[in-house]
């Protein structure tokens, strides 16, 4: 069913684009098609996500400047980023399909979105293609994917060397707790019961022997590391929001959701949590 | 030094006055709401007293003392209500230091003037 409504979608909006690209001078409308494989693939994920959100003829609106069609594509990232993908091969299905170049800013927010939310295993296929993957060991964690590591390692011990922003470096018990509500978010498995389980392999410890104050300790220490004083207010103010009692898996579900909402990366794309997971920084620094 | 707005204040002043005088800290915030904004205690809702002293512990309290809040949450007995969490909140504010050791004014609640 989604993907009859992702290719009515995108038949939809490529009908739109092509409306919008055709009075346009040779170069010009060459511009607007390399732009429009990109549109065409966060539009399709946008209508997988909220297949009644973004029409064509909006798609074909933003065409008309480049900032525009850039603060789009951040925005639709932005949306999707925080509620999380789904499915991992509808998404490299959508992305290997996009004409590519890493030096474009285009296709840094291809790489920025590969990165953040497709599965490891369709990783090195992309990159084949081109693709800049620097962060997709983020998605998995416990999945093995050490040759990907240098060249993240790399770029953001560049973006480091900027000093832009302070970035926000958690304990790395804190990242996997944040990796993991991510990655959760919207499969509706109960998160209180992944995380019980998660902490069991990274502590080598039986789930039953996991108790409740343990992973309610696990998500304090995370929210006390990445969010700020305005958002742990809000979250206080919140927590009877939809009923009027709570108990404290109620409490831990509301924690999980306010770490996988938790932005990770800036508006222009920079880091702002880091959630990189590999224990060699040191040595690769060095090399 | 930090100082709250006049409604978070109140509550402060409120909570510290009735600390020992065995009173119902949720009827007394309620009672003093109601004064301060002209309507019948009957109006003003648990959710009115606990958005009220949620305002206040935030611009009171600082980053570590909250995330402490938040942690003694767990440690009441469940299922938690609004009302556990005022009093919870009510008890967080009434421990909360105005003045440090030297009588250097931290919090300004307006005493005196």
């Amino acid at each position: 069913m989604e993907n009859a409504v992702v290719s009515d979608f995108v038949h939809r909006t490529l009908e739109a684009l092509d409306r919008a690209v055709g009075p346009h001078a040779p170069e010009e409308r060459e511009a607007i098609m390399n732009r429009r494989a990109v549109l065409q693939q966060a539009a399709a994920l946008v209508s997988i996500l909220w297949p009644e959100d973004l029409t064509a003829a909006r798609v074909a609106a933003v065409l008309t400047s480049e900032r525009a069609t850039r603060r789009a594509i951040n925005d639709l990232l932005e949306r999707i980023g925080a509620y999380g993908v789904r499915a991992g091969e509808d998404l490299y299905i959508l992305l290997s399909g996009v004409p590519f170049d890493a030096n474009k800013p285009e296709g840094r927010v291809l790489s920025f979105f590969a990165d953040q939310y497709l599965h490891p295993k369709y990783g090195g296929r992309l990159r084949a293609r081109g693709f800049a993957l620097s962060r997709e060991l983020m998605l998995l964690p416990s999945e093995g994917n050490v040759g990907i590591q240098d060249s993240r390692r790399a770029s953001t011990g560049g973006n480091r060397m900027k000093g832009v922003a302070p970035v926000v470096v958690p304990s790395r018990r804190s990242k996997q707790v944040i990796l993991v509500c991510k990655r959760e978010t919207f499969r509706h498995t109960d998160i209180v019961q992944v995380l019980r389980e998660s902490i069991g392999e990274w502590t080598g410890l039986r789930p039953d022997q996991v108790d409740e104050g343990l992973i309610y300790d696990d998500l304090l220490s995370a929210m006390d590391e990445v969010l700020d004083k305005a958002t742990l207010v809000r979250f206080i103010h919140d927590i009877f929001r939809r009923k009027p009692t709570v108990n404290s898996p109620n409490v831990m579900k509301q924690m999980a959701s306010a770490l996988s909402m938790t932005k990770v990366r800036g508006k222009d794309g920079e880091t702002l949590i880091d959630l990189s997971l590999d224990l060699q920084e040191p040595a690769l620094a060095a090399q | 030094m930090i100082v709250p707005s006049e409604m978070s204040k109140r509550i402060i002043l409120a909570c510290k006055r009735e600390v020992f005088s065995g009173k119902d800290i949720l009827e007394v915030l309620r009672g003093n709401i109601a004064e301060w904004t002209a309507l019948n205690p009957e109006q003003v809702t648990d959710r009115n007293i606990y958005d009220l002293t949620v305002d206040a512990i935030g611009e009171v309290l600082d980053r570590t003392a909250l995330t402490r809040f938040l942690h003694d949450i767990v440690l009441l007995q469940t299922p938690i209500t609004p009302t556990d969490l005022i009093k919870q909140m009510a008890s967080a504010l009434i421990l909360t230091r105005v003045r440090d050791e030297s009588g250097e004014i931290l919090i300004d609640l307006g005493i005196g003037a």
